[in-house]
């Protein structure tokens, strides 16, 4: 079952144009990374979503909820984790977050202690009397989550929950956040326009760009839908090579050269990798019988899998090239 | 085992918990009463009080009780007590509406401002929630202000008349409690609803103030064009001050009294009709604190319905 899905999702601001347009998608258990450049969508489809914005076109449903009629469940089982810099005016971090414990109906002693156990499991346990406004943007950040988590739910949307992080604090967020889908079942949105960071953690990642959906892939398929080979060989290596060019395999680049001083005191090639894409449908086996041809030993062959970035970067062009013919098109109309 | 070294667990409690809006009220209750500036002006309420309670007892009850053994008049008594309720109250709503303003312009704009609504409006309450919550605040607040000390002065008077006397005098005087409880109505629909209003408008809570200060002293200078003009734009012009509107009822008790008091004397020739000219109807007073709270209520259930300025 599918953890959002959302059908013919259209929301415009004003008589801006829309935010959103006829989005229809479905996100699957896990991390899921909502990737987009900024503009694309990504805050407004968490808030269409959470019924934050009530006025949009289309139906969503989370955990098989309505989330227009059955807005309160809903909300009872999901968590938000802002973008922006949010926190409650003149409130120490424990209040503020037993207080939105107890607004999602926790009796005021049980969001109490779970707020101490949020702060202290985000990392601001030594600033649970601080006021929040005296937190760092750091300090914010896991408030956001803590704020988030406090009421334990199923499914937690995180907008940009790295934004404005050195290195050393993204990674202990970015481990809290796969420890919770990973350790304790957590389903995670994550909306974020860092694609490494997305990598490390997402299990699947959809794909917006100008309001549009543009797919949806699971990052472990990314290296099943790549042709590209990384092979190394020994032996009459410039013969391969030749064979490899002359082939229809296109050779996308070489590896340093080892050498090694043959018998009569020359240099020879002794072992040099190659980087290669195989026709589609070919695999593997197209790379060893050239080799068989040219009598050389293949000694490592390696699938590449495929950057989330070059992906990303490909389809953001897919979509700017269609983008342009439905420019044309209506323009022609 | 220490509490933060456990990692996340699941949540095992109950999801029982009071009404969310009773939440939000208590909530913003006490942060209003973390305010300095609002305990200033309780503690200012507080000696006013005692000041007038001061005076209460040495101008009527003392002199009355030695006037009364050398035959004087009883009514001088409730005169006096008028005018010194009136007195009371009238710096009263000074201080209530600077409370008012001080605390009631943060009520929504905070909330505005550090984004706070997303946090809110993501668990499971309605805009109904929000707004009850928030509208309570404020009329809670006043009651310290506006109800109490006015109620604590009545008692005392009661307390002090002569052995025996105490029930008979505040049964016969209930119409005073029933003033008090009046003005602290109308000052509590008026000001609730202007600063609702204005806070669920803007996050810039200075501009909230400014706004509230300009509508409560700009009714001052309405209600005297409203005089000027006759008919029911006059009318509504003099129900616009909203300051007098709660004072109103203890203004028109005080003045029939000193009217009657001087009936026959060249005092009274035209001042009825001048006083009378600045008077705002008792109807449209209420009109007014009806209208201005079911506005500020709406518009901070419209505010509670979308994040879209965040957006």
């Amino acid at each position: 079952m599918s953890i959002v899905a959302l059908r013919n999702i259209t929301k415009a601001y004003g008589s801006r144009p829309p935010a959103l347009r006829d989005v229809t998608l479905e996100i699957q258990p896990g991390v899921t990374g909502l990737l987009g450049p900024n503009g694309a969508g990504k805050s407004t489809l968490i808030q269409c979503v959470l019924g934050l914005l009530p006025d949009f076109e289309g139906d969503v449903s989370v955990l098989g909820l309505d989330a227009r009629r059955q807005r309160r469940e809903v909300r009872r089982r999901v968590g938000f984790m802002p973008e922006s810099d949010t926190y409650l005016y003149e409130m120490t971090g424990i209040r503020a977050v037993r207080l939105l414990g107890q607004l999602t109906g926790m009796p005021r002693s049980e969001a109490l202690r779970r707020a101490h156990e949020m702060l202290h499991h985000v990392g601001l346990g030594e600033a649970v009397y601080r006021d929040v406004k005296e937190y760092s943007t750091g300090m914010r950040q896991r408030f956001k989550l803590a704020q988030a988590l406090v009421h334990d739910p199923e499914v937690v949307f995180l907008d940009e929950p790295l934004a404005g992080l050195d290195p050393q604090a993204r990674d202990e967020l970015l481990k809290l956040i796969r420890d919770l889908a990973v350790d304790h079942g957590k389903h995670v949105i994550w909306s974020s326009h860092i694609l490494p960071d997305v990598q490390k953690v997402a299990d699947s990642v959809v794909v917006l760009h100008h309001g549009r959906f543009h797919g949806t892939f699971r990052l472990e398929d990314l290296a099943q839908r790549t042709g590209v080979f990384h092979v190394e060989a020994e032996g009459e290596l410039e013969k391969f090579e030749q064979a490899l060019i002359a082939s229809d395999v296109a050779v996308l680049g070489v590896d340093e050269v080892e050498r090694r001083e043959t018998v009569d005191g020359t240099l020879a090639d002794d072992r040099r990798g190659w980087t290669v894409e195989v026709p589609e449908g070919q695999g593997p086996s197209r790379l060893f019988h050239i080799a068989a041809d040219t009598g050389v030993r293949v000694r490592k062959l390696n699938q590449v899998a495929e950057d989330l970035e070059d992906v990303f970067l490909r389809i953001l062009g897919e979509a700017a090239v269609e983008g342009a013919a439905e420019g044309a098109a209506e323009g022609a109309d | 085992m220490a509490v933060y070294a456990r990692g996340y667990r699941a949540y095992d409690g109950g999801f029982g918990g009071p009404p969310v809006a009773w939440t939000i009220f208590r909530e913003g209750l006490a942060a209003a009463w973390r305010r300095r500036g609002y305990r200033w002006i309780l503690n200012i309420t507080a000696f006013a009080m005692l000041a007038f309670a001061g005076v209460i007892y040495t101008k009527v009850i003392v002199e009355n009780q030695v006037e009364n053994l050398s035959g004087g008049r009883f009514a001088q008594q409730i005169v006096e007590l008028d005018s010194i309720f009136l007195g009371f109250h009238t710096l009263s709503i000074v201080l209530v509406s600077l409370a008012a303003i001080l605390v009631g312009s943060g009520l929504i704009a905070d909330d505005l401002r550090t984004r706070a609504l997303a946090l809110f409006l993501v668990r499971p309450i309605r805009p109904m929630d929000y707004m009850v919550g928030k509208a309570l605040i404020l009329p809670a607040l006043l009651i310290p202000l506006a109800l109490v000390p006015g109620l604590i002065l009545w008692l005392l008077v009661g307390m002090w008349q002569p052995p025996g006397e105490t029930w008979t005098f505040l049964s016969d005087h209930s119409d005073v409690a029933w003033r008090i409880l009046r003005f602290y109505l109308v000052a509590a629909a008026q000001l609730t609803g202007l600063l609702l209003l204005f806070s669920s408008r803007t996050p810039r809570r200075g501009l909230v103030i400014g706004l509230a200060a300009a509508a409560l002293f700009g009714g001052m200078v309405l209600r005297g064009i409203g005089r000027l003009i006759l008919g029911s734009i006059g009318d509504l012009l003099k129900s616009l001050d909203f300051m007098y509107n709660a004072l109103w009822d203890f203004n028109a008790v005080n003045r029939q009294w000193q009217f009657a008091r001087n009936e026959g004397q060249r005092w009274n020739e035209g001042r009825r009709e001048r006083w009378e000219a600045w008077q705002p109807d008792g109807d449209l007073i209420l009109i007014v604190c009806v209208t201005l709270l079911v506005a500020g209520l709406y518009s901070v259930w419209r505010r509670a319905r979308s994040v879209e300025v965040d957006a």
